[in-house]
């Protein structure tokens, strides 16, 4: 799946400045793309699992399947926060100053 | 359009060799006291690996008559029946150990039940992904 660059949004009225920095040194911006990466990854071992299934290699049905909802559940969570993202960008643009 | 739907050819794939492989089990079942009746069999599940593995490594074909080398690709992989003769279970010259279809059936059906999840699965996927976009 490809997710174009959500980067443009962290210079929205230098609110990235204050995201930027966090107590552990991580970047907010980093820890999406970390996100965003390993359900990439999830998806991949996802289709992978398919092709095992279909060719009768799957050493195990269960995981497969757990393989599977893995992959949905982070597909889900990647849509809510993304869902959470913008409506708070969103919020901010309808502000008063 | 097709570009969507990538990832579930090879489980249609799948679902039609389990398919007609249900069929095929029921059919040597039906026929479990012919006399003279082989069984047969679908091949599918190698035939796909071997698709896959070597879609990558193909012959080059400079002239329109000239036959494919290596794997074809994945879409024209398809389900086969093969008949099995040669061995013998019964006098009749029946082959059909109905020991062995029934656990085929039981695999077969597992397998049917798994596929279908896995494909239910990347549609909700699909499915969750457009629908979320509203907002």
């Amino acid at each position: 799946m490809q997710v174009g660059s959500i980067t443009a949004s962290k210079d929205i009225a230098g609110v990235a400045s204050s995201l930027r920095k966090q107590e552990r040194g991580i970047s907010f911006g980093d820890m999406l793309k970390q996100a965003i990466s390993d359900l990439q990854q999830l998806q991949k071992i996802s289709t992978y699992d398919n092709y095992l299934l279909a060719t009768g290699q799957a050493e195990s049905l269960h995981k497969v399947m757990i393989d599977a909802e893995k992959a949905e559940i982070a597909l889900q969570f990647t849509l809510q926060v993304r869902n959470k993202l913008l409506e708070a960008y969103q919020e901010i643009m309808r502000m008063q100053i | 359009m097709n570009r969507l739907f990538s990832n579930m050819g090879i489980l249609e794939k799948a679902l039609d060799a389990a398919w007609l492989r249900n069929e095929v089990i029921a059919h040597n079942i039906a026929n479990a006291d012919t006399p003279g009746y082989k069984k047969y069999k679908v091949v599918f599940e190698e035939e796909l690996k071997s698709a896959i593995e070597a879609s990558a490594l193909k012959g080059k074909k400079t002239r329109p008559k000239h036959l494919d080398i290596g794997a074809t690709s994945i879409d024209q992989v398809s389900p086969r029946i093969v008949r099995t003769g040669g061995t013998q279970m019964r006098e009749d010259g029946n082959n059909v150990d109905m020991d062995e279809e029934m656990t085929n059936l039981a695999k077969n059906s597992i397998m049917y039940n798994a596929l279908v999840q896995k494909i239910a699965g990347e549609f909700r996927k699909l499915k969750a992904v457009i629908n979320e976009g509203r907002r």
